[in-house]
């Protein structure tokens, strides 16, 4: 396996962005209503992921060290406030079906929690190809738990109904609560079953997140996590 | 102090990059958003009044827009008030309907903008959604045809939500898990209703 293929293998499964990093919770919460918007979300953020990983990547001798973390936010910001106006006005179909996961992609901390542990360290390609895994991880998970989501709170899946109509949908589960439900389920599992995860200690130090999801004593010099 | 110095100097310098590069997208992408709205307004105009060739907007609506908005804020419909009102007309240019676009502030979260077809006959062409934003997959089925498409057909009278089967004319059938935007929207019509009915001189 070449470096490349190594790195997106890397972002799907084995340090896979929401079930093993814990990165990035906060829009995996909010968007999961259904697996469609789950898809929406994922690969728009595909696409910001692979633009800052490479020019994160090619400015990453020319941001000074100390002020690296406002330098890669402004890139970021600006990055994703362009592809937004763009979307808007070339490509209005895409625009009216992403539009509304854009602005919440520059609050999303993979993005960020990519830049700094590995674009500003890595060759340009492949920063661009650990976006690219990093993103399609992310958009695997959004669509897993939207799907599950949306099976329980409204019967369907990507819009089709799966479960009989005579099965009353939960429609907690479509709702943000359902969104802690899922999660704190998923977590309970990989914990159980000793699953690598950042929440569990079953990653070793400073492999995956750099705090080994111990937040309170992490100095946060290793990786920016949170949001 | 020397090395601050310097990295607030390209910290600065990336930050004015930036600044220009989403000044200069901004200035390019003005116009197609403009014209990319106006599209998707007009293709939801055609949605909702199909018989329609074209819209166009009068003085004398627009007089009635503007003289008309107390009236229809104390009709007890919610916070609701009527933007605009566009003649639709025919092939050949006659008026057969009025185009109502509506918004109301009672949703579950932000405002909701509809456009109203009602024919000169009074009648409902249909509704469509200017502008939305409601829970996805509970408020927003309110784009589905099966909640909008309630109200295409009927004639004009102040609608109600109803959370069992509509058993009069008058009645819609609510989103379900999603009362207050079905309220919403259905105010919205009506002041829709109200202005075609008491605030156009036939």
């Amino acid at each position: 396996m070449n470096k490349y293929t190594e790195r997106i293998y890397n972002g799907i499964w084995k340090e896979n962005p929401i079930f093993v990093q814990m990165l990035g919770l906060c829009p995996t919460l909010a968007v999961t209503t259904s697996a469609i918007n789950g898809l929406g979300m994922g690969l728009s953020t595909t696409a910001v992921l692979v633009a800052a990983n490479l020019l994160i990547s090619v400015l990453r001798n020319v941001i000074p060290d100390r002020v690296r973390l406002p330098g890669e936010i402004v890139v970021v910001a600006s990055l994703v406030t362009v592809v937004d106006m763009l979307m808007e006005g070339f490509v209005p179909s895409l625009y009216s079906a992403l539009g509304i996961y854009i602005p919440l992609i520059v609050v999303n901390c993979i993005i960020l929690g990519r830049a700094e542990s590995y674009a500003m360290k890595n060759k340009p390609l492949v920063s661009a190809f650990d976006g690219i895994g990093m993103g399609l991880g992310f958009t695997i998970a959004l669509v897993l738990i939207g799907a599950f989501r949306e099976l329980l709170g409204a019967g369907t899946i990507f819009g089709m109904q799966i479960l009989p109509s005579s099965f009353q949908p939960i429609s907690i589960f479509i709702l943000a609560p359902g969104a802690f439900f899922v999660l704190a389920a998923l977590t309970a599992i990989q914990n159980k079953l000793k699953l690598p995860c950042a929440t569990n200690g079953s990653v070793k130090k400073g492999k995956v997140t750099g705090c080994n999801g111990d937040c309170l004593h992490c100095s946060g010099h290793d990786q920016a996590k949170g949001e | 102090m020397k090395g601050i110095m310097k990295d607030a100097a390209i910290l600065c310098v990336i930050t004015l990059i930036a600044g220009f590069a989403l000044g200069l997208v901004h200035e390019v992408t003005l116009e197609p958003i403009a014209a990319a709205q106006l599209a998707a307004n007009t293709a939801t105009y055609q949605e909702v009044y199909p018989d329609a060739a074209g819209f166009q907007i009068s003085d004398e609506l627009q007089s009635a827009v503007d003289s008309c908005g107390e009236e229809i804020s104390s009709q007890g419909y919610g916070n609701v008030t009527v933007d605009a009102a566009q003649e639709a007309l025919d092939a050949d240019g006659n008026v057969i309907g009025y185009l109502i676009t509506s918004t109301s502030t009672d949703g579950y979260n932000g405002t909701i903008q509809v456009a109203t077809g009602i024919t000169a006959e009074g009648q409902i062409t249909g509704i469509g959604f200017l502008s939305i934003s409601e829970t996805p997959g509970l408020g927003m089925n309110a784009e589905n045809p099966e909640f909008k498409d309630q109200f295409a057909g009927k004639s004009l009278q102040t609608f109600e939500v109803t959370k069992t089967s509509p058993s009069a004319d008058n009645q819609i059938a609510a989103i379900s898990g999603a009362t207050f935007t079905s309220s919403a929207v259905t105010g919205a019509v009506n002041a829709a209703v109200y202005f075609a009915e008491n605030c156009i001189a036939q």
